[in-house]
């Protein structure tokens, strides 16, 4: 956050931790303010699906807090659950059912069900009410999941994998929607995706989980303010690589990501590029075994 | 208001953003007072996200280029462009140095260098 001001949070997540058989979720901490979206970004099996789940509390946790709009996400289960929408990565339809049907129990559920809405984006997406859900295409199924979930007029949308399944086109509707969605200030989303140039896009911040741990998070502003991606022949490199937070070296070329600070001391004078998310991903866990250049930085 | 973003470049894109809107006031594009779009408006049509555009406008704010009125947005405050103008022939400055030492080191000569100057002010 710049310019001094505090902001509320939707979302806050303190020290969370989880341990399974052969996985743990290791101390998570990150909050997402009000108004903004925040890109969830790792391999599969890092711990995204799992943090996420945790939120909406089908699993327990070992120590730590989540708090929805400063509620604890499991004494107040009910309220919490209420201003979350939530598309999960794979759809929880009843697929001899029907969207009417389904969109009938949402109704049961949820007070603030607003049907009109629900119908505007039903016609918008041309989804069929009445046929059967095993017939729907991946990208149907999930934007009728987004009807559902937008429907309720939850507070944050919490969205795993949403564009995936999506064509080009589909997508960048999706992620229109997503700025709409958040463009009163007062509601914000959290979205997992390994489709990064999504979030080159619509992200405001991005949080990055690697085996269970977060490696960063941080303003996609600081991240072009912090870091530049540089490219150059292998003598140009001089043996420091271990500069970098993270490098993929050939016999001939580099390509790697470092602090601007560090390149203007150890690289005046190479040409760089401004980073996109796909660079922080993939550089930033390649480079994870610097732990100790990790710290300094 | 021209403002174009490259993906490319090695500038943050905030920065381009500011880039842009500080050449729209020397230009005279947009003049003090004039309104500009909200920072949500101008990240969906620059397809960039909203804290880009916030920082933005932000900065300019602290270089005193701008400023925002609660409720009704932010606006142009440029009654005096020369510090403006200053800053852009310093960096025009830095920049033909940088392209002069480039040329002399690919052994261009400096005669060669001079004509051509010479010739573009003769048009």
């Amino acid at each position: 956050m710049f310019g001094g001001n505090r902001m509320e949070n939707i979302l806050e997540i303190n020290n969370l931790t989880k341990k399974f058989k052969n996985f743990k979720l290791d101390n998570i901490n990150f909050s997402l303010e009000k108004g903004a979206v925040m890109g969830f970004i790792g391999q599969n099996g890092a711990g995204k699906t799992t943090t996420i789940k945790m939120i909406m509390n089908g699993n327990s946790k070992t120590s730590g807090t989540i708090k929805v709009m400063g509620m604890d996400n499991l004494k107040n289960e009910i309220e919490v659950k209420t201003n979350i929408g939530y598309v999960p990565d794979e759809d929880y339809f009843m697929c001899n059912s029907n969207l009417r049907r389904h969109a009938k129990v949402m109704k049961l559920f949820f007070e603030d069900w607003d049907e009109a809405l629900f119908k505007s984006y039903i016609s918008k997406w041309n989804i069929s009410l009445e046929q059967r859900l095993y017939q729907f295409s991946k990208g149907t199924k999930t934007k009728a999941m987004l009807a559902l979930a937008l429907a309720h007029k939850p507070k944050l949308l919490i969205l795993d994998e949403p564009t995936a399944g999506l064509d080009p086109v589909a997508r960048i509707e999706v992620l229109d929607l997503l700025r709409e969605f958040v463009a009163d200030g007062e509601r914000s989303v959290l979205f997992s995706t390994h489709i990064t140039s999504d979030l080159d896009k619509i992200a405001d911040y991005i949080t990055l989980i690697h085996k269970g741990k977060i490696l960063e998070t941080l303003s996609v502003d600081k991240l072009e303010e912090k870091y530049i991606m540089l490219t150059g022949s292998i003598e140009e490199l001089k043996n420091l690589e271990e500069q970098f937070v993270g490098i993929r070296k050939g016999d001939v070329a580099f390509e790697g990501l470092i602090t601007r600070d560090r390149a203007q001391k150890y690289f005046k004078g190479l040409k760089g590029n401004k980073p996109n998310i796909e660079n922080l991903l993939t550089f930033t866990i390649w480079g994870n075994g610097y732990e100790k250049n990790m710290e300094n930085i | 208001m021209n403002i174009s973003i490259d993906f490319n470049s090695d500038l943050p894109m905030y920065e381009q953003i500011k880039a842009c809107i500080k050449e729209n006031i020397i230009s005279g594009n947009l003049s003090n007072n004039d309104a500009l779009p909200s920072v949500r408006q101008l990240a969906k049509e620059l397809n960039v996200s909203t804290i880009t555009t916030k920082r933005a406008y932000i900065d300019l704010e602290h270089e005193g280029l701008v400023y925002t009125v609660s409720g009704r947005g932010t606006f142009v405050k440029a009654e005096d462009v020369s510090k403006l103008v200053s800053e852009k022939r310093r960096a025009l400055i830095e920049e033909y140095k940088e392209k002069t030492i480039e040329m002399k080191t690919s052994g261009i000569s400096k005669e060669l260098i001079l004509k051509i100057i010479e010739n573009i002010f003769k048009q």
